[in-house]
């Protein structure tokens, strides 16, 4: 087992291109989709477009982050949707009343986080499996949006506000594009470089022995979801600026996009794996994609499976790399 | 008696290393044959080979006679060939019928299985060979040495006449190793063929009836037990003398240090109360379910004792939590390190400094890599690990220094007192006399140490002390002249 895995380094360092790409194959796939779709319409590969595709990635991209810290302890977390749907409706209508912008992020972000704690509370002192906590979590996050909003749309959010979804830098970068690089570049930092993170993927890798070794591994468990919550919190403040207004299905199916792009790039659902740099190309995957079909007017029914291929066969590509190195 | 099987100049090739070279090995009928090698030596490289899982680079494989080429396990089932794991492979929620006949259940016409005759089937099979097992128990509740049982009658179902076995004893107790000694004479007399993997060299003088070394892939060659010696049998694996298995001890116990009082959790630990000494090897026997290494988790904290306390230097100290341990200078290194001691996806670096991480950081958490790669390093270095740098992933480490990882990982926590629970199991010799010198080292610079293992002699000869558990109490605690084998058994059983 050893040897093999000696023997694709080896390979790998007699070949820098080949074992970059073996290494990067998720990286190189997007390359080659923007390749194509530069080939086959003229509107893709322009500035504009570029822009619109980052754009529209933020609701999902911010989501992935909470969720990416999450799949790596071993978790998963299903109610990223609700809670964001939740916290843009409170926070929403905070501001609709009069409260200072200030004031309606706020309570965006720290609904969505407490949410998030609470539910890592019950999963990692309670020990309820994450998958029934957090279904619940769902369910209960959207119920309450629907009582409070009672299905209708909460609009007249101030101007001042919408700039964090409408607003340019120098003109051409988003500003919510900008909030989501500098989200990412922190996760990055504290999942590779911090005692959390390095908690976070010894959980992942093996619970008991993690415990054994003086970690805090109930602590860490609680914060990955309340991280979770925050980053859904992120979503919902974006997605309201972008929109400018805040429904009670906001983020439906928002779950399956994060957890879709962060085994696109490379999270394992048993724990142990996944980075940012993976995750984050993982969400333009998806983004490129969608921009991709409409671009080439693809009926939007087969959007859907189109994107569950693409998962699909990430994974597979995946486990066979890693059967080749461990065979 | 009859050749079974019959192997010759067999050489198998990994990418980048040679795992078998030029071996020859014959089972007969009616025969224990005693495989020996250190780890890595190519002796579960071998079994796969004779059971069909590997295919050989080199060589003839013969069956009674016959030239044969195996694609894979069922061939070598077919032809009466079959291997018995180290680690068991059985369906925990089904009984122990539904195991031995899995895939080839009875069935009547509807496709139901018929269970009335499955349990007769299995029954009879189990009385032919005197097999002490219920068919209808779930496998989950069996121990160790029930499911694997279970798993040689599986093998004898499918008319097994060669049986592999790989360190079939090493999570066993010595009673149920001799349970086991006991089945393999009976199958033995039934004409079966065994080939038996083990690392203690008194199992192999016990049970077996030639004894065959293994090292470096290379064959060492095989002689009758009888005619070889202990000493003999070290040189032909290891390639030089060791001259003793145990070092002398040079460590002098100083005053009281840490105490144990009457500590409890429910049916595992009963009122036990001890006190370990400064530089002193505190040995824990009993047998496997004695409660020894429940003892240890509640005194490391990794789980919640009902009632009783922990003192050290007379001090009461409170411990909730491995960490609360670590921290008040107490480190387990658990019995198991592929489950308990070591994350496998990662590598060498991570799993060593895990414990230290929260002592290396520095503002907003950031771990000191710099700091963090010196202290992999020096943990390498100073305990042998061999491996092709802390980048290599633990995982692909071999046994001996899988558990020198754990070890490293203790050592940097500078504990006080060190647990080791089973440290040597399934390590060969030579990473075991490494232990032995480290524990002496620890004992020599006024540290305890407090020491579980299932192999006698190791606890008789390491400790200073040796306290002796019976369903979770401490039934005799024997100072170091009074320390016998029959002592110690003595007070196991419950005397």
């Amino acid at each position: 087992m050893k040897k093999s895995t000696d023997a694709v380094i080896a390979q790998n360092k007699q070949n820098p291109v080949a074992g970059f790409l073996s290494q990067n194959i998720i990286l190189a796939a997007l390359v080659v989709m923007c390749l194509i779709l530069t080939i086959c319409t003229p509107r893709f590969l322009t500035v504009k477009n570029i822009m619109n595709i980052l754009m529209q990635s933020t609701t999902m991209g911010m989501a992935a982050v909470g969720m990416t810290y999450v799949v790596i302890t071993g978790g998963i977390d299903l109610s990223v949707g609700s809670v964001l749907a939740l916290s843009a409706a409170l926070g929403a209508a905070a501001m609709k009343n009069g409260a200072p912008v200030v004031i309606g992020v706020l309570i965006m972000l720290s609904v969505s986080t407490a949410f998030g704690f609470i539910q890592g509370i019950l999963i990692s002192r309670l020990k309820v499996p994450a998958f029934i906590v957090t279904l619940a979590g769902m369910s209960i996050g959207r119920g309450f949006t629907l009582v409070f909003t009672q299905g209708k749309t909460i609009s007249g959010i101030p101007k001042s506000y919408q700039l964090i979804g409408n607003g340019y830098i120098a003109g051409v970068i988003p500003i919510a594009v900008l909030i989501m690089f500098l989200v990412y570049l922190v996760a990055f930092y504290v999942l590779k470089f911090t005692t959390f993170g390095r908690g976070i993927y010894a959980l992942g890798g093996n619970r008991e022995a993690t415990e054994l070794s003086g970690i805090h591994t109930k602590r860490i468990e609680m914060c990955v979801y309340g991280v979770s919550g925050f980053t859904a919190g992120l979503a919902a403040m974006i997605l309201t600026a972008r929109l400018g207004t805040a429904v009670s299905t906001a983020g439906d199916c928002l779950e399956m996009d994060a957890i879709g792009a962060a085994v696109i790039g490379g999270a394992s659902l048993a724990g142990g794996r996944g980075t940012m740099k993976g995750t984050l190309v993982g969400v333009l995957i998806l983004s490129v994609l969608n921009n991709g079909m409409n671009l080439l007017n693809v009926n939007t029914f087969y959007t859907g499976v189109v994107r569950g291929v693409v998962i699909l066969i990430a994974v597979l590509l995946d486990t066979l790399k890693n059967r080749n190195e461990l065979a | 008696m009859e050749e079974l099987l019959k192997a010759s100049h067999i050489s198998k090739f990994f990418p980048g290393v040679r795992a078998l070279q030029d071996v020859n090995i014959t089972v007969n009928s009616g025969e224990i044959l005693g495989l020996l090698g250190e780890n890595g030596a190519g002796k579960s490289t071998l079994l796969n080979v004779l059971s069909g899982i590997y295919q050989p680079d080199e060589g003839e494989i013969r069956v009674r006679g016959q030239s044969v080429k195996m694609q894979g396990v069922n061939d070598a089932f077919e032809l009466g060939i079959a291997i018995v794991h180290q680690e068991l492979k059985l369906h925990s929620n089904m009984s122990v019928a539904e195991n031995i006949y899995m895939g080839r259940l009875p069935k009547n016409r509807l496709g139901t299985v018929q269970y009335k005759k499955l349990y007769q089937q299995v029954e009879e099979l189990l009385s032919a060979y005197g097999l002490k097992l219920n068919p209808h128990k779930e496998v989950r509740l069996l121990s160790i040495a029930e499911q694997q049982l279970t798993e040689i009658a599986k093998v004898l179902s499918y008319n097994a006449k060669v049986i592999l076995m790989d360190e079939p004893t090493s999570s066993l107790t010595t009673e149920e190793t001799q349970n086991l000694f006991r089945t393999m004479e009976v199958l033995k007399k039934k004409g079966v063929g065994i080939v038996f993997i083990s690392h203690k060299l008194e199992e192999i003088a016990e049970c077996c009836d030639r004894v065959q070394v293994l090292r470096d892939g290379q064959d060492m060659g095989e002689k009758p037990v009888k005619e070889v010696s202990e000493n003999e049998l070290i040189r032909m694996m290891v390639g030089r003398e060791i001259s003793q298995r145990f070092p002398a001890k040079t460590n002098r116990p100083g005053e009281p240090f840490l105490e144990v009082r009457n500590l409890n959790r429910g049916k595992y630990v009963k009122d036990v109360s001890f006190t370990v000494r400064r530089g002193e090897v505190f040995g824990i026997a009993g047998l496997v379910g004695a409660g020894r290494s429940e003892l240890v988790r509640l005194i490391f904290g990794a789980d919640k004792k009902d009632s009783g306390e922990i003192l050290m230097n007379g001090q009461k100290i409170d411990i909730k939590s491995p960490r609360d341990a670590i921290r008040n200078g107490i480190y387990l290194v658990p019995e198991d390190r592929k489950k308990q001691g070591l994350i496998l996806a990662q590598d060498v670096e991570n799993n060593t400094v895990l414990s230290m991480i929260y002592k290396i950081r520095k503002a907003f958490g950031y771990i000191d890599t710099p700091k963090e790669k010196v202290m992999a390093d020096e943990q390498i270095e100073a305990l042998h690990i061999k491996c092709t740098g802390k980048e290599q992933i633990t995982g692909t480490l071999s046994g001996g220094n899988q558990q020198k990882v754990v070890i490293g990982k203790c050592m940097l926590t500078n504990p006080e007192v060190m647990i080791l629970d089973d440290p040597t199991r399934g390590i060969d010799i030579g990473t075991k006399a490494e232990i032995y010198e480290l524990i002496n080292e620890v004992t020599n610079s006024g540290r305890s140490v407090i020491l579980i293992s299932s192999e006698m002699p190791e606890v008789i000869k390491m400790s200073d002390r040796v306290a002796v558990m019976h369903e979770g109490r401490i039934t005799g605690i024997l100072e170091h002249d009074e320390l016998t084998q029959e002592q110690v058994i003595k007070y196991a059983i419950g005397g």
